[in-house]
């Protein structure tokens, strides 16, 4: 695979790996979590996102498309016919309209990932995230495989919801691997996610056999996964796999809501406040009982 | 030796120089100072600016009532009635007569600024540590001109004053200093500390104190050794020093330079620990980082940064020594650069660089070409007589520049000061007659990314996609956009800006300011030697206040654009791109120093993770060629909070141009400019 879709590139990443480093964005993901803070990387299909508050209902969109109206002061929009052609976004003057799911090359995702590698040097390097960036690993092997040529550090950055192929696919090219965990049990995984975690954990187990180092990634989501009993038995799933070098606890923030509308998608972000440092710590404290090397990303 | 505890003194220690209490032993009264000046003045009408200002200077230091301080390890107040600022008006009069047509001034429609600049010296701190007052005498004592006879005068009269602290104060380490070459710690700072003060109310204000940990390890360790001091004690000492800078102005001003580097030492790490504790907006460090510096020293400080002590800027050691040497120090000369302002490095003790005297307002000459009524067929040509502009007002610049040269002179000539300096020794001319060394003036280049986004604004609209002549630019501008808010959108949105690492804006910036530094550097000032570029921008609120709008989308009376940063807003692809394009710049053609402002959210340095992305920042930004690099790190919420409950948020610190202030302390104007750079992150 020459190419995919991607949603972004995030420069300065300082969030998703080691040091300072780049972060590509591929769009598709298996799962659909409730509080996802990267909604419009959900589809694989491209998408336009509308960010209503900025728009000045200037006109100049529904000039080149029919999708688009200005009826009354309000911007309407057909997203159902929309083709998704991109140019709607090239017309409008304010940086309203937005379009996810660009295809980008291996050559062209190359360039700008080595745009910023004098930054890298210092311990950082390039991250492929998503949405699932391992629902394209035939891509991610090539760029990777391209990266470590160029002598750069590389992360995956994986919710591990893929055929095993895809992880064997990018292992030889990847330095680490951040691994999301969002709770333990399969059940209420499947209430919170859309899907059961069995293939997740397998897979992570199996990734643990590799010696790859793996840092877990956990977002605590209040009244959802961060329950003593959610906590003691994430702890006691991880404690045994010795390529985790540690798990970082995230604080989950509704920030992400207004995606949700530009993009179209039902709102499901839970409506809980975000998690202070302490209650991180609280929740640290419970896994470190496993014997495990907790990060709390608020500290 | 014990001090007492720094913290119990401190609400004192702030507050030193408005509470000071003189002694009336021993002293003149200001009416018996005044008609003892009056009296010279008349006995002796013809008398040389140089002489009556050391004599004035002397009388005080002698006479003037001396500050009763015994808490302070460092007293020295003197209570000077004011008499040599008066003094100062007499002496601007008198340039005004014997050079006509100086002025100070700035001419906005052109976009330059030009003065005599008083505020950008320092002695060689490094001489007067080695000789003391009573060596720097017996130097000047050897030679028989009216310049050594001042300078005698004047430093005669700063160790009387010394002996009359001494006694007031019951402080032998002031005896110490009057007697002979400083022994130990406190006694090398306590003479700094005297020599600076009588230096800035002689009139010019000393910007640097020198390289720090260089300056005073020999002292420190030897102390150590004798047990005179020990390592707790010495930090206390270092506290107590450094608070009375801050007296002075308590924030309010530009802030006083203490350098650290490039050769790190035990003081080194012993001063910065002191500065995280004290937590304060001035004294501002400036660390010259060198490819050696030590990761934990690096660590350090940059932790002090990420915990909201701002006050520090970093130079690349390497780039300003070579950029110094390209434009004809002697190495050995260069390589003993101090940042004589706020990050202006000129030779220490050899260089008398005045980087306040000149400001060349880049993005004007855009209005002045585009406001001349002239057609130009091409982006090309329109360029090309933008930089013929620039050539211009640099040469109206460079005319008024040379009689501001001339007439310092007979403004303040400084004794103190030039004493100091071996070539004025050698040349018996102060350093206001041209007596350094080395004689730049410095001239700040201001608003870059102002001037690249409206020049790449007007290829884009006007010659690309002929959205707008140029004839209807100029009456949009006119108008401040007014009836053409899409065309503003799209100068605003489409059109590429400085910062984000596009060869568009990126090969102008590179254009103009290759153009710029090479011209300075071909222009004559008046003191023998040239003009010497730096890419800064300050006054951003105020000039911004005062200019029309611009091409690249501004309106009329928005800040312009600070030192190397993108306009505000218009780096949108972070700073790592704002970094790439800023390091196309090669800053070996700005020895007078460049600085960029990299802004923060707390999110992304946090723990010790953080640390680590700090240091890779500034140390990724040096090894590739750029120099000055200083930061703010905020949440726009915080800073929203801090304007409704100042209360909450006293120790809370801005870097503003190369100074700090309490974010409390700016203007609503200026509090709103940071707001909007943090909410844009």
């Amino acid at each position: 695979m020459n190419e995919a879709r991607y949603i972004d590139i995030k420069r300065f990443a300082v969030h998703d790996g080691p040091g300072i480093r780049t972060t590509l964005f591929l769009k598709g993901c298996p799962l659909r979590c409730i509080w996802c803070h990267n909604p419009e990387s959900r589809f694989p299909q491209p998408e336009l996102a509308i960010h209503y508050p900025k728009c000045t209902c200037c006109g100049e969109c529904a000039k080149v498309c029919s999708c688009h109206a200005i009826v009354n002061g309000v911007h309407e929009f057909k997203r159902d016919a929309c083709k998704a052609c991109g140019k709607c976004v090239d017309a409008c003057p304010s940086g309203v309209l937005e379009f996810f799911g660009k295809t980008i090359t291996v050559d062209e995702a190359a360039e700008k990932l080595l745009e910023d590698r004098i930054f890298y040097a210092d311990g950082g390097g390039i991250t492929i995230s998503g949405g699932e960036p391992l629902l394209h690993s035939g891509f991610c092997a090539e760029l990777l495989k391209r990266m470590k040529a160029e002598g750069i550090h590389c992360a995956i950055d994986t919710c591990g919801n893929v055929q095993w192929a895809a992880f064997e696919a990018v292992l030889p090219y990847t330095d680490i691997f951040l691994y999301d965990f969002k709770c333990a049990d399969s059940a209420k995984h499947q209430r919170l996610t859309g899907c059961g975690n069995e293939l997740i954990l397998e897979n992570l187990k199996k990734l643990n056999a590799t010696g790859k180092e793996i840092e877990i990634r956990m977002i605590m989501v209040p009244e959802h996964n961060m329950a003593e009993d959610d906590l003691k038995a994430a702890g006691k799933f991880l404690a045994p796999l010795k390529s985790i070098s540690a798990v970082r606890l995230l604080a989950y923030h509704s920030l992400a809501r207004s995606k949700f509308q530009a993009v179209g998608h039902p709102d499901t972000m839970p409506d809980v406040p975000s998690p202070d440092a302490d209650t991180l710590e609280h929740c640290a404290d419970i896994l470190r009982t496993y014997d495990v090397t907790v990060i709390n990303s608020l500290k | 030796m014990n001090y007492a505890p720094f913290n119990e003194f401190r609400p004192k220690l702030e507050k030193q120089y408005e509470n000071a209490v003189y002694s009336t032993e021993n002293c003149w009264s200001e009416e018996q100072l005044r008609q003892a000046w009056e009296t010279h003045k008349q006995q002796n009408p013809n008398e040389e600016r140089l002489l009556a200002r050391a004599f004035l200077t002397a009388l005080i230091l002698k006479h003037a009532p001396v500050g009763l301080e015994p808490f302070n390890p460092f007293p020295g107040k003197f209570q000077h009635y004011n008499l040599l600022a008066e003094d100062l008006k007499a002496g601007y009069v008198l340039a005004a007569e014997k050079v006509p047509g100086y002025t100070n001034g700035t001419d906005i429609e052109l976009g330059i600024h030009w003065q005599v600049d008083r505020s950008h010296v320092a002695p060689d701190w490094k001489l007067l540590s080695k000789l003391g007052l009573p060596g720097l005498i017996e130097r000047a004592k050897k030679g028989s001109s009216p310049f050594h006879k001042a300078v005698v005068m004047v430093y005669e009269a700063l160790a009387e004053f010394c002996r009359r602290v001494a006694a007031i104060n019951q402080n032998p380490v002031y005896e110490a200093i009057a007697e002979h070459a400083p022994q130990t710690l406190h006694e090398a700072f306590a003479l700094a500390y005297v020599l600076h003060d009588a230096i800035e109310f002689a009139g010019e204000e000393v910007r640097t104190m020198g390289r720090f940990d260089a300056l005073y390890i020999e002292f420190y360790r030897k102390d150590l050794e004798t047990g005179r001091l020990t390592r707790e004690s010495a930090k206390e000492l270092i506290k107590f020093f450094w608070i009375a800078f801050y007296a002075r102005y308590q924030g309010k001003r530009f802030g006083k330079n203490f350098c650290f580097g490039p050769d790190i030492n035990e003081l080194s790490y012993l001063g910065m620990e002191a500065y995280y504790e004290m937590n304060i907006v001035d004294p501002k460090l400036s660390v010259l980082v060198r490819d050696d510096m030590p990761q934990d020293f690096a660590e350090l400080y940059a932790r002090c940064i990420r915990d909201g002590r701002t006050a520090i800027v970093s130079l690349n050691y390497q780039v300003v020594v070579e950029g110094l040497i390209r434009h004809g120090r002697a190495p050995e000369d260069a390589a003993e650069f101090v940042p004589i302002g706020c990050y202006e490095p000129a030779v220490a003790g050899k260089e008398i660089s005045c980087s306040g005297t000149t400001h060349v307002y880049l993005p004007i000459p855009v209005l002045s070409v585009l406001n001349s009524g002239n057609e130009y067929a091409t982006f090309e040509e329109f360029k090309n007589a933008y930089l013929e502009q620039l050539r211009t007002i640099c040469t109206i610049m460079q005319e008024k520049q040379i009689l501001c040269d001339i007439a310092w002179k007979y403004v303040n000539p400084v004794p103190l000061l030039s004493g100091t300096f071996d070539s004025c020794m050698e040349n018996e001319r102060d350093i206001s007659n041209a007596g350094a060394l080395y004689n730049t003036s410095g001239t700040g280049i201001f608003y870059l990314a102002d001037a690249v986004d409206s020049l790449e604004a007007i290829r884009y609209m006007v010659y690309e996609h002929k959205l707008c002549t140029l004839a209807e630019l100029r009456q949009i501008l006119k108008d401040n956009w007014q009836g053409h808010e899409k065309l503003r959108t799209i100068a605003l949105r489409k059109t590429a800006k400085w910062g984000n690492n596009n060869p568009r804006t990126d090969e102008l910036a590179v254009e103009i300011t290759a153009y710029i530094s090479k011209l300075l550097f071909t222009l004559p000032n008046g003191r023998g030697g040239t003009f010497f570029p730096s890419i800064y921008g300050q006054h951003v609120v105020e000039t911004g206040k005062v200019v029309g709008a611009f091409p690249s989308g501004r309106l009329a009376g928005e800040p312009m654009s600070k030192n190397m940063d993108a306009v505000i807003g218009m780096d949108k692809n972070g700073i790592t791109a704002l970094m790439d394009s800023v390091l196309k710049v090669d800053m070996r053609q700005f020895p007078c120093g460049t600085c960029l402002d990299i802004m923060l959210h707390p999110t992304s340095v946090r723990g010790d993770e953080g640390i680590k992305v700090l240091t890779s920042i500034i140390h990724t930004f040096i090894a590739h060629g750029g120099s000055g690099i200083q930061f703010n790190i905020f949440d726009a919420a915080v800073l929203r909070d801090a304007q409704v409950h100042p209360e909450k948020y006293e120790n809370l610190q801005v870097r503003v141009c190369g100074w700090n202030v309490r974010f409390n302390d700016l203007t609503p104007e200026a509090q709103e400019t940071f707001i909007r750079q943090a909410e844009a992150l």
